[in-house]
C-alpha cells in the first residue's frame, strides 16, 4: 500500500511538472502530500519495481487487459487464469477513470440462443471475479455476443479455442 | 362413397367459397405417414390468346411444385393430346382450367375434377393481377389441400431467417417455396426472429449496442424496438391465444423467463435460480412452455406450466439439448442434441416416453422449427460449413434446401 502512495506520489509531481498549465485544480492535493514527500526521498532508489514504468507509459497509451478462456459449453473460471483476471483487476484498480464492457463469446457450435445464454454467464464470470477483488461494480458491464462475432472463422478447434473467450474491451 | 364425396362437394363448389367449408367432412384421408400419397394430374390451362401461353405456363408450373411441396401430393401430368396417364396409371383428381386476360386482369376458372367419374369436385374463379400469378396458385394449391385432406396448407407462408454478411448477420424474409427472398435490415446484428402473424415478427438486434428486442410490420413497413432492458432480450414463443412472448431476459446478468406483451410491458417471472434459463416456447394450447436450462449442469429441455409452476425435466439422454418447439398440433416436441461432434434432430412427445432420432446421418440438424402444418420443418444443416435453412418434411423425411441461413422462424397462417 504504502509503495503505491509513494509512486502516486512520484507520478504526481512528475505530471506537475511536465504539465504546469493545469495548475489551478491540482495545486491543493500537492499541498497536502507534501508532509510525507519529505519522508520520503531516503528510499527513492530501491523502487526499482517495473510497475512505474508501465504505468507511466498508460497515461499515454489506452490501458489493454487480456482475455480469459473458457472450455467447451462451461462458464467457470479455469484455475490458469484466475492470474490473468488477478492482474486486470490491478489494472482497473489503478485506472479508476477506466470503465470496462465485458465481451461473452463462444464457439460456433450449440445453439445460438442458448450460446447467447452461455456468454453472459462466461463475461458475468469475469465481471464477478473483479468484484470480488474490489473493483466498483458501477465501472463494470458485460455484453454477451454468443457465436455472432466469432475471432477466428474457422470451422476446427483452433478457432473454436480461441473463441470460448470474454473479451475485455476499455471504455473511457 | 365416392359418389357421396362427390355430390357433396359439387353443392359446396356451387353455393360456398372455401372458407366456410370448414365443417365439412375430409373427403380423403392420408393419415399413414409416408404412405398413400394422392396422385393428381396438373393440365395444362386452356388459353383463348396466344400471349397468355406463358402466364398459364408459370401458373401451372408453380402450382405443381406447390404441390409437390405438400408432400401429400404426387403432380402428374397426360399423355400429350391425351386424357390418360401415360403408363396406364391412375390418380385421384385433376386439375383444369382455363385463363383469359380483359386487358387489366386475369381471370381463371379452375375445377377440379374427380379422376374416375369425371365429375367436378370443385370450381372455383380467380381474378388478378400479373403480380399475383405465383399468390393465385399458391392460394389454389391450399384449397386442393384443404378440400381433399382438411389440412391447411402452408403455400402461402414465409420464413425468416439471418444470414451472416460481413461481420453482421442480416434478416432476410422468403416465401415457403424458396421465391421472393427480401433483406429487411442491413448493417446490424441480428438473432432469433420469430414471427407473431403473418406479416409481423419480433427479434432481437444488437443496433444500440445491447441485444434489444423490436417488432417489425411488414404491412405497415413500421419498426419499434419494444424491450431494452440491460442484458439479452430475446423472444422465443408467442401464443396467440393470449397475446404473449415469452422471452428470455438477463437483467441481472443471468437469463431468466419471462412473459411480455407486444408492446414490451413485462409480465410474470417463471423462473428463478442461478443456471441458465433460455429459448423458452409455448405449447400450442398455451398452458405450458418448454425452455431449456442447465440447473444440472447440461443443458436440457424442461416443461413448466405458464405460471412457472410445476417444472419437469423432458430431456434426460445426452448431455445437450437445447433449442426445443413445440409442434403446432402439440403431440411432439423437436429439439437439438449434442451427439459426438453432431448436432441430431430428436422428436419427443411432451410426456417424454416417445423418442425418435429424425436423420442419423453425417449432417448436424439444429435450430428446428415447425411448419404451421405441423408436417413440415425447418432447419439448419451446415453444407461444407456453410449453414442451409433446410425443409424437412417429417412423415417422408424428404429435405429440399431452402436458402443460405440461420435461425429460421415459420410464419403463421394466413387468416383466410
Amino acid at each position: 500500500m504504502k509503495r503505491f502512495s509513494i509512486l502516486f506520489l512520484v507520478l504526481t509531481l512528475a505530471v506537475l511538472m511536465i504539465l504546469p498549465a493545469c495548475s489551478k485544480k491540482e495545486a491543493p492535493p500537492v499541498e497536502e502530500d507534501i508532509t510525507p514527500a519529505e519522508e520520503v526521498p531516503p528510499p527513492p532508489p530501491p523502487p526499482v519495481v517495473e510497475e512505474p514504468e508501465v504505468i507511466e507509459e498508460e497515461e499515454f497509451e489506452p490501458l489493454v487487459l487480456e482475455d480469459v478462456f473458457f472450455d467447451f459449453d462451461k462458464y467457470s473460471i479455469k484455475s490458469e487464469f484466475k492470474g490473468v483476471l488477478e492482474a486486470n483487476a490491478k489494472l482497473l484498480l489503478l485506472r479508476s477513470d477506466a470503465i470496462l464492457v465485458i465481451e461473452g463469446h463462444c464457439d460456433e457450435r450449440g445453439t445460438a440462443e442458448y450460446n447467447l445464454a452461455l456468454g453472459e454467464k462466461r463475461a458475468k464470470a469475469a465481471m464477478d471475479f473483479y468484484m470480488a477483488y474490489g473493483v466498483d461494480a458501477n465501472r463494470l458491464s458485460i455484453i454477451s455476443y454468443g457465436e455472432e462475432r466469432p475471432f477466428e472463422y474457422g470451422h476446427e478447434e483452433n478457432a473454436w479455442t480461441m473463441n470460448r473467450r470474454a473479451h475485455m474491451v476499455i471504455k473511457e | 362413397m365416392k359418389r357421396y364425396w362427390t355430390l357433396a362437394a359439387l353443392f359446396l363448389a356451387a353455393m360456398t367459397p372455401l372458407g366456410a367449408a370448414a365443417q365439412m367432412d375430409v373427403h380423403l384421408s392420408t393419415d399413414k405417414p409416408g404412405g398413400g400419397q394422392i396422385h393428381i394430374v396438373v393440365k395444362d390451362l386452356e388459353i383463348d390468346r396466344d400471349d397468355l401461353r406463358a402466364a398459364s405456363k408459370y401458373l401451372m408450373s408453380v402450382l405443381r411444385q406447390d404441390l409437390k411441396f405438400t408432400s401429400v401430393f404426387i403432380p402428374l401430368e397426360f399423355a400429350a393430346g391425351t386424357d390418360t396417364l401415360p403408363d396406364g396409371g391412375t390418380a385421384s383428381a385433376i386439375v383444369e382450367g382455363r385463363l383469359s386476360w380483359d386487358g387489366e386482369k386475369y381471370s381463371l376458372d379452375v375445377s377440379l375434377i374427380d379422376f374416375v367419374s369425371r365429375e367436378m369436385i370443385f370450381g372455383k374463379r380467380y381474378r388478378f393481377r400479373h403480380s399475383a400469378l405465383r399468390t393465385v396458385s399458391h392460394e389454389l394449391c391450399d384449397e386442393i389441400l384443404f378440400f381433399l385432406i382438411g389440412e391447411i396448407g402452408v403455400a402461402r407462408t414465409r420464413l425468416l431467417f439471418t444470414r451472416r454478411e460481413g461481420g453482421v448477420k442480416n434478416l432476410h424474409v422468403v416465401d415457403y417455396d424458396g421465391y421472393g427472398e427480401k433483406k429487411l435490415t442491413t448493417g446490424e446484428l441480428v438473432v432469433s426472429p420469430l414471427w407473431v402473424d403473418d406479416h409481423r415478427f419480433v427479434f432481437t438486434s444488437y443496433r444500440r449496442e445491447n441485444p434489444d428486442l423490436y417488432i417489425i410490420d411488414l404491412t405497415r413497413g413500421s419498426r419499434k424496438m419494444i424491450s431494452h432492458r440491460k442484458g439479452l432480450n430475446i423472444a422465443c414463443g408467442y401464443n396467440p391465444g393470449s397475446d404473449e412472448l415469452v422471452v428470455t431476459l438477463s437483467i441481472k446478468g443471468n437469463s431468466e423467463i419471462y412473459l411480455m406483451d407486444l408492446d414490451g410491458k413485462l409480465g410474470r417471472r417463471l423462473t428463478k435460480n442461478r443456471a441458465i434459463d433460455v429459448s423458452p416456447v409455448w405449447a400450442p394450447n398455451g398452458r405450458e412452455i418448454a425452455f431449456v436450462s442447465d440447473r444440472t449442469r447440461t443443458p436440457q429441455v424442461y416443461i413448466m406450466d405458464r405460471y412457472g409452476g410445476n417444472v419437469r425435466r423432458l430431456t434426460t439422454e445426452g448431455s445437450y439439448n437445447t433449442s426445443p418447439d413445440w409442434s403446432p398440433r402439440g403431440d411432439l416436441i423437436v429439439y437439438s442434441s449434442r451427439d459426438g461432434g453432431l448436432y441430431r434432430m430428436k422428436l419427443i412427445s411432451p410426456d417424454g416416453l416417445w423418442l425418435e432420432t429424425v436423420f442419423d446421418d453425417f449432417f448436424s440438424y439444429e435450430d428446428a422449427c415447425w411448419a404451421p402444418d405441423g408436417r413440415h420443418i425447418a432447419a439448419v444443416v451446415r453444407y461444407s460449413g456453410e449453414p442451409w435453412i433446410v425443409i424437412i418434411d417429417i412423415d417422408s423425411g424428404t429435405r429440399r434446401r431452402l436458402a443460405r441461413g440461420e435461425t429460421p422462424s415459420w410464419s403463421l397462417l394466413r387468416s383466410r
